[in-house]
């Protein structure tokens, strides 16, 4: 039973042969649809696309990168004078002094050693040191504009 | 079919025939075997030197393909039956304007045509391609006793069938 079963499979298929014959637009069509991708192999194509997402990735990164770095050096630089220089009045002296004492006793020995190493970012920091000296000389300011008082009395 | 000086062309040409018979024997449609086949092609295009290099048979790896490319198809037909993939097969199919080979309409292709596709693959690949259990394994990418199981399948449907229709020749 298998036997014949296997015989007639084959002869099935050798006489449904007879019928399939493939045409000479389909050999042409076969023949074609080789050529693209023979003309041009995959690898170089994926190359170029992989050079193409480099090259985008690294000139976003690039025009990013350099605001970022440059922000934090800005904004320090500027927020520590406001205070400095909206302080030499009256009411902003006193804040400033204890942080001025403050600052050289436990800063010593780190800040000296800081600052050659950054000269940019350092910088800034002795700047309110500056401020903050100047800020309690407008106090004797104000006392010797006080003092030519006395001789207009004589 | 082997040989460094094989050009692409040649092997299409020498090959076309039997292998669109392969495929109609897989799909029973003439147009979507056609499909089935440019695809087939163009991926032995693409590794057309090394399958030359390798020292592979290129019709041995183009039927290996084809029959994949059969079976993967039937299994997305399967999951969405009512999406057309495109192709002048599906507008046929869905205007009612099906083509099919000029074999069909026999008892035993109904019979075959209804079995489960990848029994049916081993049938065409074991009476039609004449190929052995372990080329049909490696064809098909399954163990050779998988091979056997789906072949005893097929033939105790194909016995049924035939049985029951009471026309086991066709002659």
């Amino acid at each position: 039973m298998s036997d014949d079963l296997d015989a007639l499979l084959r002869e099935h298929y050798r006489r449904a042969a007879e019928g399939v014959q493939p045409d000479r637009e389909l050999i042409d069509r076969l023949r074609t649809a080789g050529r693209p991708a023979r003309a041009v192999p995959g690898w170089p194509r994926m190359l170029l696309a992989a050079a193409a997402v480099a090259a985008i990735a690294l000139l976003t990164w690039g025009l990013l990168r350099p605001e970022h770095p440059a922000e934090p050096s800005r904004h320090s630089v500027p927020i520590a004078p406001p205070p400095a220089s909206t302080g030499p009045p009256s009411p902003t002296a006193p804040p400033p002094m204890p942080t001025r004492t403050r600052a050289p006793n436990t800063r010593p020995v780190p800040k000296v050693t800081e600052r050659p190493t950054l000269p940019p970012s350092a910088r800034p920091t002795p700047r309110p040191t500056r401020t903050v000296t100047d800020t309690p000389r407008p106090a004797p300011t104000s006392v010797p504009s006080s003092i030519p008082r006395p001789p207009e009395r004589r | 079919m082997s040989g460094d000086d094989l050009t692409f062309d040649e092997f299409v040409i020498a090959s076309a025939g039997r292998l669109l018979r392969t495929a109609v024997f897989l799909v029973y449609d003439r147009h979507l075997a056609e499909d089935l086949l440019q695809t087939t092609y163009e991926r032995v295009a693409r590794r057309w030197a090394r399958i030359l290099r390798g020292g592979h048979q290129p019709e041995a790896y183009a039927r290996k393909v084809l029959v994949n490319l059969a079976i993967d198809h039937h299994k997305r037909r399967k999951r969405r039956p009512d999406l057309p993939v495109g192709g002048t097969f599906d507008v046929e199919r869905l205007t009612g304007a099906r083509e099919t080979y000029a074999a069909a309409g026999t008892p035993l292709d109904d019979v075959l045509a209804a079995l489960p596709v990848k029994q049916r693959a081993v049938v065409v690949l074991r009476y039609w391609c004449d190929l052995s259990e372990q080329e049909i394994a490696e064809a098909l990418g399954i163990s050779r006793g998988t091979v056997k199981s789906h072949t005893s399948r097929a033939m105790t449907a194909l016995r049924r069938q035939l049985a029951e229709e009471g026309a086991p020749h066709e002659r």
